[in-house]
Order: structure tokens, then C-alpha cells, then sequence
């Protein structure tokens, strides 16, 4: 019976690493431009959080990996609160209605980042999207410098240490940005 | 009017015959084949996906043939004796295509290609070998494509695809049914171009809200349950369109 258990625990441990992707180095580059308006009115520029590493996330509700990282990438905002990292959710094509339906759900971990709006694709193109989810940790100075198509568990050790290792050092006086 | 005659005997004893009856291929292995037999000059060549052949396909290729177009749908994995996964998808040889159509042309002179995903590999190379072969004696009408996969692999985030050579060395008559909801819809223009250069006259029906697999997923919304219903229709207004 033990036995049991213990291979039945080992199945569903490699069914859920085998789920996720991994978050993968890639050469540095500038990041596309990224202006958007949010869902809640404002406009975002990705140029405005120069000094922070971004997580860009593009999304849609109907994508069933892309429902299941979200909450994830809150708890990873609250792990990184007070430090110098950001969170853009951009979502493809879909009315307002729908996203806030969908966000409506998520009642235990509360969506707080902000959502961008992609009515076009046209930031989808820029960044040249090809799955969904796709996200790039963009770091402070502006470059790419991870990324990885499908669904991750931001929280765990892995993704969240690499964030963290390109968090800048605090300087005594500086801001974190918008 | 004799099909028209036909047609109605075939609705009145119950719908349009099926026949599952291999079909030797040259490698020497069956291709277990369901033919879903209709009265009419048109035949379709209902290639797997990467998923294999779905209940939900037999069932459209039933409701094809009580419409008047013989469909037959080939196991192209059960001919290799391989699971229906997509790295056995790639493997799968466009001879066993070539084979189908010889004996489709056979059968019926015009004859359509239709597949889904990663099928559209397939169905364009076994087009290729049929066209180099007989292409000006019995081209083939077109191929219908739903939610096409053509990418040499994967595409890294933030790099342009790559497709297939096969993808620019087609000339035929291709029509793509693609969901918008799909990363895929936001490279259709890449994609048109690319077959564009091998010739093929490419036109593309767009469904609003709708993800690929649409007609089997597990998920499915009630709007892509109620087109997966309609998707005999959806084929037989894109074989008008492509005609």
C-alpha cells in the first residue's frame, strides 16, 4: 500500500513538473517597444520601468495553462513587493468584459498587476508570440534576458530565483519606478 | 438526377453506406480506411492530425457522405501500428498519401485533401509526390486545412517561425480554416505568404471565437460545439469557395 502511494505521489510529481516550462536563458536583447493601455484606463511603457525587471506576460482567458500560471505570478508579486519588479499582463484581443469575468474568478489570490490590452496583436507581433502563454523577464537595464513559451509556476525556487538574480542592488535613494 | 435518386435511397435505408476495409499500401501494410461511400463526382481525403482520427471526424464524414460528398477517412497510424501523438505525426510517410490518392482518383475524378494541425504536413508532401507524378493528368481540386501546423518546429518566443519546405514547394489550392482564438491566427499572413511563394492560391475563413480542435476538445464552448455541429457545412462551403 505504501508503495502504492509513493508511486501514485511520483506520478503526479512528474505529471506536474512534466506540465510546466521552463524559464530559459536566452542572448540579451533590447525589448520591443511595449505602450499599451491598461485595463484599468492608464497607458503603460514598458521604457517607464527602466530600473525594474518586468515579467511581460502575454495571455488570453480562453488558454487553460495561461489560467493556471496567473495566480502564481501574484504570489510572486507578493514574494517581490518593496523590491524593484513589475508585472505586465498583456491580454489578446478580448473584450473588457471578458477579462474582468475572468479575473472576477480568481477570488483567493486577488489579480492586482496590471493587465495591458492588445485589441490588434500588435504587441504580440513586436514580441513575436507564437504560443500562449509566452512571457519575458525583461531585466533593468531594458534587455531580454529569459524567456519561455507555456505555463510556469512562477513561485517556485527556479523561475523566482532567476528573477531575483537580476534584481538590481538597492542604492540608498532611488525609486522603483512607476 | 440518378445521384439525386440515390441520395434518397441511401436517406431513406438510413444514411449514406460505410465500408471499413483496408487499402494495401507500398511499404506493404494496410491503411485501415472508413469509406463513407455518396453518389457525386467529389471525394474527400480526410487526413489524421497529430491527434489521430477523432470520433467527432468519423461522425462529420458520415453527415459529408448524407450530403453528397464521399468522404474516407484514413488511419494513417493504425497503417504503421503507431500511437496518435506528434512525434509520430512526423514520421508518417507521404507515400501512404500518394497511395490513398491513386486509389481515390480511381474512384471519383475530383478529389480534396482535408486534415487538421500537424496533418497539413502530410497532406501538402503527399500532394507534392500526386502532383509530380500526375499532376496534369489528375491534379488535385484543393486541400482544406483546418487550424494548419506548418512550423519546422516550435518557434522560440521572440524569434520569426520557420516552416516546413514543403510549406513553399506547394502549388495548390489551399483553403485555411482558422479560429481567431489561437496564437496561430496572428500568423496567418506569414503563413499565406509562405505558400504563396510555392504557388498555391491560399484563401483563409476566419471563425470569431473560436480555439483550435474546436470540433473535439474536451472544453469546448457552447460556440465551438455549436460549429464543430456545423462543420460538415463549414467544408462543404469551403470546397465551393476553393472551386
Amino acid at each position: 500500500m505504501t508503495y502504492r502511494c509513493l508511486a501514485a505521489c511520483l506520478l503526479l510529481l512528474v505529471t506536474a513538473m512534466a506540465g510546466a516550462a521552463e524559464l530559459k536563458a536566452v542572448t540579451p536583447r533590447a525589448a520591443p517597444e511595449l505602450v499599451l493601455t491598461g485595463l484599468d484606463g492608464k497607458t503603460y511603457d514598458l521604457r517607464a520601468f527602466r530600473g525594474q525587471v518586468v515579467l511581460v506576460n502575454f495571455w488570453a482567458t480562453w488558454c487553460p495553462p495561461c489560467r493556471a500560471e496567473m495566480p502564481s505570478m501574484q504570489r510572486l508579486k507578493t514574494m517581490m513587493r518593496d523590491r524593484p519588479f513589475a508585472i505586465l499582463a498583456v491580454d489578446m484581443a478580448e473584450t473588457e468584459k471578458e477579462i474582468r469575468d475572468f479575473l472576477a474568478a480568481f477570488k483567493d489570490t486577488p489579480i492586482d498587476f496590471p493587465i495591458l490590452l492588445d485589441p490588434k496583436g500588435q504587441a504580440m507581433k513586436a514580441w513575436k508570440v507564437h504560443v500562449f502563454p509566452t512571457s519575458f523577464v525583461v531585466d533593468a537595464q531594458g534587455m531580454i534576458r529569459y524567456a519561455v513559451a507555456g505555463g510556469v509556476e512562477w513561485d517556485d525556487a527556479e523561475p523566482s530565483g532567476r528573477i531575483e538574480s537580476l534584481l538590481p542592488a538597492p542604492q540608498p535613494g532611488a525609486g522603483t519606478g512607476p | 438526377m440518378k445521384a439525386w435518386w440515390v441520395l434518397c435511397l441511401m436517406l431513406l435505408l438510413g444514411g449514406p453506406a460505410r465500408a471499413q476495409e483496408p487499402l494495401p499500401a507500398a511499404a506493404g501494410e494496410d491503411i485501415p480506411l472508413t469509406r463513407h461511400a455518396a453518389p457525386g463526382r467529389t471525394l474527400i481525403l480526410w487526413l489524421p492530425s497529430e491527434h489521430g482520427v477523432m470520433p467527432q471526424e468519423q461522425a462529420a464524414a458520415r453527415r459529408l457522405a448524407a450530403r453528397g460528398y464521399e468522404t474516407w477517412v484514413a488511419d494513417l497510424y493504425g497503417a504503421r501500428f503507431l500511437p496518435a501523438v506528434p512525434s509520430s505525426m512526423d514520421t508518417l510517410p507521404a507515400e501512404d498519401v500518394y497511395t490513398l490518392l491513386a486509389a481515390a482518383f480511381r474512384h471519383k475524378p475530383r478529389v480534396w485533401l482535408l486534415t487538421a494541425g500537424r496533418g497539413a504536413r502530410l497532406a501538402l508532401e503527399g500532394a507534392r509526390l500526386w502532383s509530380e507524378r500526375h499532376g496534369r493528368q489528375r491534379p488535385i481540386a484543393g486541400a482544406i486545412l483546418l487550424y494548419p501546423n506548418l512550423y519546422a518546429a516550435q518557434p522560440e518566443p521572440g524569434q520569426d517561425p520557420v516552416y516546413l519546405p514543403i510549406t513553399r514547394h506547394t502549388r495548390l489550392r489551399i483553403h485555411i480554416l482558422q479560429g481567431d482564438r489561437s496564437p496561430w491566427y496572428w500568423t496567418l499572413d506569414s503563413l499565406r505568404g509562405e505558400l504563396a511563394q510555392g504557388g498555391s492560391r491560399v484563401s483563409v475563413q476566419v471563425l470569431p471565437g473560436i480555439r483550435d480542435r474546436f470540433h473535439f476538445r474536451e472544453d469546448a464552448t457552447p460556440a465551438e460545439r455549436a460549429l464543430g455541429e456545423r462543420l460538415p457545412a463549414l467544408i462543404i462551403q469551403a470546397l465551393h469557395t476553393t472551386s
